[in-house]
């Protein structure tokens, strides 16, 4: 294997040698070498080989530019992440759902008929949920901003859950700004986020105070779920798979969407 | 992934890979091939990876459903193929490894010829994914 082994693969017994163990003791060596022996032949030169053989070329080398020239991907994901937003912000429901919930951390979990809004609280000995009590209030608001998106996005169904968060933090905008996966540096996914966050005092603070005049936004929007639903919110309390069908024939996510265990509840004769 | 002995080869579903194309989207021959391929070789030998098209939602949001669609994942790897355009038919792929760093990558081709010229370590403990 030409000096390397994959180290992922190994037994614990390996990770626990490498990190804790004495090295130079020949008892522990041998025991680690016998650990390494049983992990499989590197065969990357097989696979060489294989794509040889299906392209018909004669060097790897040749194949290592083929294809198209593309455009950028982090212009395009910015791009995006920035069209997204506006086009979040600028929906009629989203500044009635932040003057609703003040400076609330808002969870929504919304499937078929089953609709709760819970409001989060991080104190010293936690993290926990209530009722939120303005959740009647804002649910027609959830419910139109929630079915325009299904629209506006054919294939890709209603959303399952949400959050909400108007109250910001630099730590939050950090929190965000880091989750998203380009080759752009931190302080320039920062600089693209503070364009639609609406606290220019905490960017003030940061320096950036011209940029947050230009943005437009009431909320920090978090990402809409589709694949879980917050069971730790929920408990023993949980949308029934007729809920689930009711979602899919209003607004009807697309094969490819569909994950495996919302396939078992979706086609369940239940 | 566990691996429960040195005969386990690579898992390949290629009807699971079907359903989580897109519709409109052909899967490249390539792929198809290269998975009944892997399905013949021991888990492991060309490094830590497996077919997987869980929703990469995080990346671009899950409103780019149509035009990120993950196809393989690993201990320090993480492809996609990218369509950022709706002309063309060979899609590039986008490697994101284990620190977030990216890269593009102009085919399959290119990137299978990549893999096997030794540009993304199998050594994850080196954690060198970009030479």
């Amino acid at each position: 294997m030409n000096g390397t082994f994959f180290y992922s693969l190994a037994p614990e017994c390996v990770y626990v040698e490498q990190d804790f163990e004495d090295h130079d003791d020949p008892r522990r060596f041998k025991t680690h070498k016998k650990e390494l022996a049983k992990l499989p032949p590197d065969l990357r030169s097989e696979l060489g080989l294989w794509l040889l053989d299906y392209t018909n070329a004669d060097r790897l080398e040749e194949l290592l530019d083929v294809g198209p020239p593309h455009p950028s991907f982090d212009t395009w994901v910015t791009d995006l992440e920035i069209g997204l937003n506006k086009q979040f912000n600028t929906h009629p429901s989203v500044k009635a759902i932040a003057r609703a919930i003040g400076e609330c951390n808002v969870i929504i979990i919304w499937v078929g008929e089953f609709y709760r809004a819970y409001t989060r609280e991080d104190g010293r000995h936690g993290t926990s949920y209530r009722i939120l009590e303005e959740a009647d209030e804002i649910k027609p608001h959830v419910q139109a901003l929630r079915e325009d998106w299904a629209k506006d996005y054919p294939g890709l169904g209603l959303w399952h859950s949400a959050s909400f968060k108007k109250s910001i933090s630099v730590f939050d905008i950090i929190a965000v700004a880091d989750s998203y996966y380009d080759n752009r540096s931190i302080f320039e996914k920062l600089k693209d986020l503070i364009k639609r966050t609406d606290k220019p005092s905490i960017l003030e603070k940061a320096g950036v105070g011209e940029i947050a005049k230009r943005y437009v936004s009431p909320i920090l929007r978090n990402d809409f779920h589709y694949d879980y639903i917050v069971p730790k919110v929920l408990g023993e309390n949980l949308p029934e798979t007729a809920d689930f069908k009711a979602d899919q024939a209003r607004y009807p996510r697309a094969p490819h969407r569909i994950s495996p265990w919302l396939r078992g509840r979706l086609f369940s004769k239940v | 992934m566990k691996i429960t002995n040195k005969t386990d080869t690579y898992p390949f579903d290629a009807a699971e890979l079907h359903r989580r194309f897109p519709a409109d989207i052909q899967i490249p021959d390539l792929l198809l091939a290269f998975g009944q391929w892997m399905k013949t070789m021991p888990y492991g030998s060309i490094g830590d990876i497996y077919f997987d098209t869980e929703h990469p939602d995080h990346i671009a949001g899950p409103e780019a459903h149509r035009q990120i669609i993950k196809f393989m994942d690993g201990d320090d790897i993480y492809a996609f193929f990218w369509r950022h355009d709706t002309v063309g038919e060979t899609l590039p792929i986008v490697l994101i490894d284990g620190d977030g760093a990216i890269e593009t990558i102009p085919s399959l081709t290119a990137f299978l010829a990549r893999f096997a010229l030794g540009y993304y370590s199998a050594d994850s403990d080196e954690r060198n994914f970009f030479l």
